[in-house]
């Protein structure tokens, strides 16, 4: 403990001396970060009459589902739904406009207390023909506590399947295929009995250009410059020797996740090293 | 029970003064039907709840006006000769009424003729107006149990709806339906108010008639008993249309057993006998082509570009791929005794660029329908369209495909998967088509179940060494009452607990009294982490979930294939006796009382009745049953375990009491022994049936009075020998196929009848001591004559394999076993294989010598089945589970018995 203390006091003294006149380094992307969420009501916090604004359920079987409004999210309200039977599948759902062959990524958290959730992007267009193309991207849990078969059939402690008291995110990469112009991104129960809930939910570009820029401040010489994601060894952009003179350094990087996070290490000719990291979450609220 | 005379009341009746006729009460079962000149309506009554029914109106809607089109004053007598009434609604429309008697239903045949310039867009068919009770009723509308409302319910589920729809109370049910046969693409089920406390229970279908032409729609409606609901309805539809609720007579028996499961496709060193055990009759033979739409592998079709690679099998030369197909239909009909089911997606799937190019007005574009798949499907490397394969260029080239592979190929039948399917086609063959209906949406259409019924309709034609080609589907619960009509047996591709517990129950009505089989298998990986789970906990998930398959398939009547029962023991020691039941044919009435939660179900009737008997809790469960003998044919029907072990029956008004313990994961299932007639003339009975390979013996000790017919069950397979009652010599007669005999009873009267095999003339201990193998090898020799048949060197070939399996796959360690097949008698045991002209099927054993003989290739065949059965008494195995953490404790595993 002592020991972090310390260090946590150096970075902290490193960049007052950074702010204070040394290189200006800049990582930033296009478009910033965070990337807009597409979904209206990502929170599921805002709604009147017992609804949720602009999310809404759907099933070809209403008989045998209950959904709900309710609180018990991660924070506030979140989307609930139990299904009795199952007959029939029954899903949450927002839709949102996109751009064909744009790589998107769907995420949120869900807890599951019985049956099978799926979590899913669809769209379709016509193309002509009577053909359609369609986005179809998936994500399927289950757990079997709480399944009918217990305890008579299927004994209770052999069962698998995510803690029920908990939270857990999911994530869904998809790429509409032209012309798909519109997908919805439904949440709900699989063809099973069982009870789900689903709160945070974001639609978003999965992926943006890292603009990284480095101006080294009078007398400074850049040596080299890296970049690296957070939790990988390997950098994902590294310059290698930089050839004496190098001025302002600017570089892009395409097709970086937008949940990412990075960090700029930037080596300079005496041996100093000034880093950044790119997004900043020091005010996010712990989840 | 059911009444199937036409009673022809003859009336005068007079209308308006200006013309007279003859008016006919039209009655069956329990459903009499009067029409009125002059009115809409029909007298309709039932005696089993006076005042309930209070009459009956065909009803007619415009489709194009989005109006019901009033029928008008009926004309009694006039219009075509058969009519019975005929209306004329407006001018250029003709419609009449032809009402007939079939079984308990009466047959409403609707014929529309259109003589303007406009196709017309009916929807029509029979109303049922009642009366019942406040709070007493329930209606069943093709697919649940709904409660009844002040609003009108209706509900138009094409995709799995039963065809008839129903209303009940305690005392009488009254439903309205399809013709099973009759093919329309579009029918809603709906219960409306005509009043505060009146109902229209209906049944409508949609139809479209082109100027000039007639169309025609058959409905039913019946009445009958109220206690079992919904099932009561079903009871009196199979009832009066026994052909659309078994398999047809003429096909292979063997469709109408378990799967294979792909244990004969292909085969493998151990499959002959896997499948025998397993009870795996026919083979779901999954994608015998290269390319999707041409099943036969034409020379001019062979050589395409894929979308996505071949795999090894399509990529092979043309000649070498159809070589290798033939030799794994031979392998799999031949030496595995299967009934080979050639896969076909019901002919409504073909791949794109085939389907562009030749069939383009076969193409189905239902804007709701998936009609197109980019993603891999029935072969993997095709792109696949939907196309209708009836009366189109497709449908053309099918027939063609369909006799071809039939002609060809060793086939049984042909697999229909997807075969459910109701996608909408308005192509060009539409003016063509039967059965076609209309929306708001596409216009008029034709369902695709009308062209899957049709391809099904023409496998029936098809004939193959003396047999109609088999029609084994894949409908789901969701697939069209019209499939399941002309399906000889179908899978349901779920496992009995995926989706809900009932699922299987909507395939089950639709299949009637045919075989269904469970698909999939346990997929523990759904319940348990298999990376993680210990031994014991995943061997007791297996043993839960093979006790639910047992429950389930018990109650529903389904079989569970190989992926369910192999290596499992307790679920393969049940296995003959769920086949029994299945193939004896489940009842929607099981005519059991019995309190909740416990349930019942029944398959045949008379002293063919079997009961199947849980509960799903986790406490054993002490209970009577009351068994309604009324239900079950004449007389009181007295019940053994189907094991043979004992159960006691007590007669109280004409029904039998069971005292029962239902123990946890545990079904009790009887069977109907003895039935005694008068039943009041008995009281208490206790009954048992020591029955083995060879010989069986039927045990009742009877309390009683007076004199009492006994009529017997007789075992499967023997014959009654020798009967005392209390000790003295019993006279058998028999009497339509059951033995009966006259006896006086009082306290305690001892019955004792002995029964012998028609095929085994000689003991259990015979047969099973019989020196096969010994230690040291094979001792005994099977004798073949040198210019014996096929049927008899097949025979030799099977009991061959019989111990080559059982010391080479389930003794350990193993060893290579092989009697030899040799054609003169050698020193020491042999079996001796022959087909002896005009003598009975029999197998003997005189001294060392067992012999086999018959007289048929086919007799033959049935009696080696029955021989390698007598046999597995004492070579008997669970087989081997896949897993082999848990496959002792699955081998051993017995439940609670």
């Amino acid at each position: 403990m002592r020991g972090r203390t310390w260090a946590m006091l150096a970075l902290t003294l490193v960049g007052t001396a950074l702010a204070a006149g040394a290189a200006e380094l800049r990582l930033g992307s296009a478009p910033a970060l965070p990337v807009p969420n597409l979904l209206v009501n990502p929170g599921v916090e805002e709604g009147t009459d017992g609804r949720p604004q602009s999310w809404a359920f759907g099933t070809a079987t209403p008989a045998i589902f209950e959904s709900d409004w309710r609180e018990g999210g991660r924070s506030g309200r979140c989307l609930w739904l139990k299904a009795r039977t199952g007959e029939m599948s029954g899903y949450w759902a927002q839709s949102v406009a996109v751009v064909p062959g744009t790589p998107y990524l769907a995420k949120g958290h869900l807890r599951i207390l019985s049956g099978k959730i799926l979590c899913y992007v669809h769209g379709t267009a016509d193309v002509g023909d009577g053909r359609k193309v369609s986005v179809d991207a998936r994500h399927y849990r289950g757990t079997m506590r709480g399944h009918w078969l217990t305890p008579v059939f299927v004994p209770l402690d052999a069962l698998s399947g995510p803690d029920a008291e908990r939270w857990h995110p999911f994530r869904i990469p998809f790429t509409p295929t032209a012309p798909v112009d519109r997908v919805a991104f439904s949440l709900g129960l699989y063809f099973a009995a069982g009870e789900a809930m689903f709160d945070d939910l974001e639609v978003c570009l999965a992926e943006v250009a890292l603009l990284v820029r480095v101006e080294p401040a009078a007398g400074e010489v850049l040596r080299r410059v890296v970049v690296r994601a957070d939790g990988t060894a390997k950098p994902i952009y590294d310059s290698g020797a930089l050839p004496e003179g190098t001025g302002v350094f600017t570089h892009e990087i395409p097709g970086q996740p937008s949940d990412g996070q990075w960090t700029l290490t930037v080596t300079l000719a005496d041996g100093r090293t000034l880093s950044q990291r790119y997004p900043k979450h020091e005010g996010e609220a712990p989840r | 029970m059911t009444t199937r005379t036409l009673t022809r009341v003859t009336l005068l009746l007079t209308f308006a003064g200006l013309w007279a006729s003859a008016a006919t009460a039209y009655q069956a079962g329990r459903l009499t039907i009067e029409p009125r000149p002059g009115d809409a309506t029909l007298a309709a009554r039932t005696d089993l709840a006076p005042g309930l029914l209070r009459g009956a109106r065909l009803t007619l809607f415009d489709g194009r006006r989005q109006a019901a089109l009033p029928l008008g004053p009926a004309r009694l007598g006039e219009g075509p000769a058969d009519a019975t009434l005929a209306w004329t609604p407006e001018p250029g429309l003709e419609v009449d009424l032809r009402l007939q008697a079939v079984g308990s239903c009466l047959l409403w045949e609707v014929r529309c003729r259109n003589r303007g310039q406009e196709s017309r867009w009916l929807e029509l068919g029979p109303a049922l107006d009642l009366q019942p009770p406040a709070g007493q009723a329930q209606w069943f509308d093709g697919w649940d149990d709904k409660a009844l409302t002040d609003a009108d319910q209706s509900s138009v589920r094409m995709a799995g709806n039963m065809p008839m729809t129903a209303l009940w109370t305690p005392d009488a049910c009254l439903a309205v339906g399809l013709e099973p046969t009759e093919l329309v693409s579009w029918f809603r089920h709906s219960v409306a108010r005509v009043s505060e406390d009146a109902l229209a229970l209906s049944c409508t279908a949609r139809c479209v008639v082109d100027p000039g032409a007639e169309a025609a729609v058959r409905f039913v409606t019946l009445a009958t008993l109220g206690e079992w609901g919904r099932y009561e309805a079903f009871d009196a539809y199979y009832a009066s249309f026994p052909e659309c609720f078994r398999a047809h007579p003429e096909v292979d028996p063997r469709a109408s057993l378990g799967s294979s499961q792909y244990r004969a496709w292909p085969t493998g060193s151990w499959s002959p006998e896997i499948c025998r055990r397993l009870y795996g009759g026919w083979e779901w033979c999954y994608a015998p082509f290269k390319r999707t739409g041409d099943i036969v592998g034409r020379p001019e079709l062979w050589d395409y570009t894929p979308v996505r690679p071949f795999g090894t099998r399509p990529a092979l030369p043309r000649d070498e791929y159809l070589a290798w197909r033939e030799k794994a239909f031979t392998d799999g009909a031949e030496r595995c005794g299967v009934a080979m089911m050639f896969y076909i997606p019901a002919q409504v799937w073909c791949e794109e660029q085939l389907a562009r190019e030749r069939y383009a007005d076969a193409l189905v574009t239902d804007p709701r329908a998936k009609t197109y798949f980019s993603t891999p499907w029935v072969t993997g490397h095709d792109n696949e369209l939907l196309v209708f394969p009836h009366a189109t260029s497709f449908g053309d080239q099918t027939r063609r495909d369909l006799a071809e592979i039939a002609e060809t190929l060793p086939i049984a039948g042909f697999a229909f998967d997807t075969a459910g399917g109701v996608a909408r086609y308005t192509g060009p063959a539409l003016p063509r088509l039967e059965g076609r209906a209309w929306d708001d949406e596409v216009g008029v259409y034709c369902s695709e179940l009308v062209a899957i019924a049709k391809v099904m309709d023409y496998v029936h034609t098809l004939r193959r060494d003396g047999r109609r080609l088999a029609v084994v589907s894949n409908p789901m619960a969701t697939g069209s009452y019209a499939s399941c009509v002309r399906s000889d047996s179908a899978m349901l591709e779920r496992s009995p607990w995926q989706h809900s517990r009932t699922e299987s129950d909507r395939l089950r009505w639709k299949l009637g009294h045919k075989t269904m089989v469970w698909w999939e298998g346990y997929e523990a990986g759904d319940f348990v982490d298999l990376a993680t789970v210990k031994p014991d906990d995943l061997a007791a998930v297996y043993e839960g979930l093979a006790d639910f398959t047992l429950l389930q398939s018990l109650r529903v009547g389904a079989i569970p294939p190989t992926n369910f029962t192999q290596g499992i023991a307790r679920l393969v020691r049940w296995l003959p006796a769920i086949v029994d039941c299945v193939q004896t044919g489940w009842e929607p009435v099981p005519a059991v009382r019995l309190p909740a939660p416990a349930w019942a179900s029944r398959y045949g009737r008379g002293l063919e009745t079997r009961l199947a008997l849980a509960q799903e809790t986790g406490e054993d469960l002490n209970l009577e049953a009351e068994v309604l003998n009324p239900r079950l044919g004449t007389g009181a029907m007295l019940f053994a375990h189907a094991d043979g072990r004992p159960q006691v029956n007590r007669v109280r008004a004409g029904n039998t009491l069971l005292p029962l313990r239902l123990a946890v994961r545990t079904p009790v299932l009887l069977r109907a022994m003895l039935a005694v007639e008068p039943s009041s003339a008995v009281s208490t009975a206790e009954v048992a049936l020591r029955q083995e390979a060879t010989r069986a013996v039927l045990q009742a000790t009877v309390t009683g009075a007076g004199t009492a017919r006994l009529r017997l069950a007789t075992p499967a397979g023997m014959r009654p020998t020798v009967a005392t009652w209390a000790g003295q010599p019993l006279a058998l007669r028999v009497t339509a196929g059951a033995a009966e005999a006259e006896v006086n009873l009082g306290e305690a009267g001892r019955l004792e009848v002995a029964f012998t095999s028609d095929l085994f003339a000689l003991s259990d201990e015979a047969l099973l001591g019989f020196p096969f193998v010994s230690p040291e090898g094979a001792t005994a020799t099977l004798l073949v004559a040198a210019d014996a048949p096929v049927a008899v060197t097949r025979a030799a070939a099977r009991l061959q394999e019989y111990f080559r399996y059982w010391h080479g796959r389930i003794e350990k360690p193993a060893r290579e076993v092989l009697l030899p097949i040799r054609p003169e008698a050698a020193v020491g045991p042999a079996v001796s294989i022959a087909l002896v002209p005009g003598r009975p099927a029999t197998v003997r054993r005189e001294g060392d010598r067992l012999i086999v003989e018959a007289d048929s290739a086919a007799a033959l065949e049935a009696a080696v089945d029955r021989l390698l059965q007598a046999l597995d008494r004492r070579w008997w195995t669970s087989e081997i589970f896949g897993q082999t953490a848990v496959r002792d404790r699955l081998a051993a595993f017995s439940g609670r018995e």
